[in-house]
């Protein structure tokens, strides 16, 4: 089934006509083009049957997180609160962001060293400490692992240093993504919140 | 809860329906159901199955461009819809006794179309998908999810990615219908 077929057969489940210069293109008589396209029909159907299923699976992880953060006033600090297969959701690794760590993208107009990535957010204000650069602010962005934005924000800069601050207690356990934006560029941080939790 | 106004809610269904009706769900979840279970004497269960169809029965309303502008909030629209399939599912349990919200909720979307042998075969061979062709194709063909939307959302290099692996998902799939209708 070549490309221009599909593109056919997605142009009539789309405007539910037949164009007929993509058709052109195609040796077939009417009785076959009939059946392609009921098949089309009933494959649509089917898959708003099957697309509520699957979409109902989603709302049962939107429940499991919403569960979560009204259960939790202040981050659990015990594991049994939590089932197993939600921290591990939590925790997951975003696969984009852990191929660019491991790639260490790097803004190299600014060096941060202390913490290092992975460090465990423990305190509301967090002091990051960098190599001499010469710029007053930073901007940056914290996400969680589904890249969904928890804060985005810019802090001032004094003795090469900065402050970033993050309301961890109200945050749920897992782990976090830090970017600190810089000259059209950033620089890539992973951090935890009760990394304790975190399931091996 | 975000304050949007009516406009914006069914604007960023269209164009980034993913998070947005997560979003939706997770805001009015707590309120619909407080608000099915007082006006329709239901279990929580069952208000939370109302709640659920009425955000799929809303989703497909903005798709299909049933919904193109709210006139009242969108949690009154919300309303609207549970009271529609509250009233009846009323109605069919008289007919049908002692049974789940669930039961009736799936009679009524599969009973006129799953008397075709074929959709139980499609459902079948649907169900029996792997990603990444199953995500893809559950947001490119049921969510209307675009190219761009679904390569972000699956981390995808671009979009270009996601249709060239689209097709072989679909190609596939047609030839694996197809051989099962030749063979009835």
């Amino acid at each position: 089934m070549n490309k221009k077929l599909l593109d056919l057969l997605d142009n009539y489940i789309e405007t539910g006509k037949v164009d007929n210069v993509l058709l052109a293109e195609f040796d077939m008589s009417s009785q076959e083009l009939q059946a392609l396209l009921s098949l089309m029909d009933d494959f649509m159907e089917t898959m708003n049957i099957w697309g509520r299923a699957e979409l109902k699976k989603e709302m049962a992880l939107w429940d499991e997180e919403l569960d979560a953060k009204e259960n939790a006033s202040f981050a659990p600090k015990d594991s049994k609160d939590i089932p197993q297969a939600t921290l591990e959701v939590y925790f997951a690794s975003n696969p984009m962001y852990a191929h660019l760590l491991k790639g260490a993208v790097r803004n190299t107009m600014l060096i941060v060293e202390t913490p290092s990535s992975g460090f465990e957010w423990m305190q509301t204000k967090y002091l990051f400490q960098c190599a001499p650069f010469s710029y007053e602010t930073i901007s940056y962005i914290i996400e969680n692992n589904r890249r969904e934005i928890i804060k985005e924000d810019s802090t001032p800069i004094n003795n090469y240093s900065f402050f970033v601050e993050l309301e961890y207690q109200d945050l749920l356990p897992g782990r976090y993504y830090l970017k600190l934006l810089f000259n059209n560029s950033f620089t890539l941080y992973e951090f935890f919140i009760n990394k304790s939790l975190m399931p091996e | 809860m975000e304050k949007l106004d009516n406009s914006d809610w069914i604007k960023l269904l269209k164009e980034n329906p993913n998070p947005t009706l997560k979003k939706i769900y997770q805001t009015y979840r707590n309120d619909c159901i407080h608000w099915t279970c007082k006006n329709y004497s239901c279990s929580q269960e069952d208000a939370k199955d109302f709640f659920q169809e009425a955000i799929i029965i809303l989703y497909e309303n903005v798709k299909r461009g049933h919904l193109v502008e709210l006139k009242s909030k969108l949690i009154t629209y919300i309303y609207g819809i549970i009271k529609n399939l509250a009233l009846t599912y009323k109605t069919q349990q008289k007919a049908l006794l002692d049974v789940s919200l669930s039961t009736v909720i799936k009679k009524t979307h599969q009973e006129t179309k799953e008397t075709k042998q074929d959709y139980g075969d499609m459902l079948q061979v649907l169900s029996s998908l792997q990603d990444p062709c199953k995500t893809i194709l559950y947001s490119f063909y049921f969510k209307k999810m675009t190219m761009t939307e679904i390569a972000d959302s699956m981390n995808y290099k671009n979009s270009d990615v996601v249709k060239s692996q689209k097709y072989r998902c679909t190609a596939r799939l047609f030839k694996i219908l197809m051989k099962k209708r030749k063979h009835k």
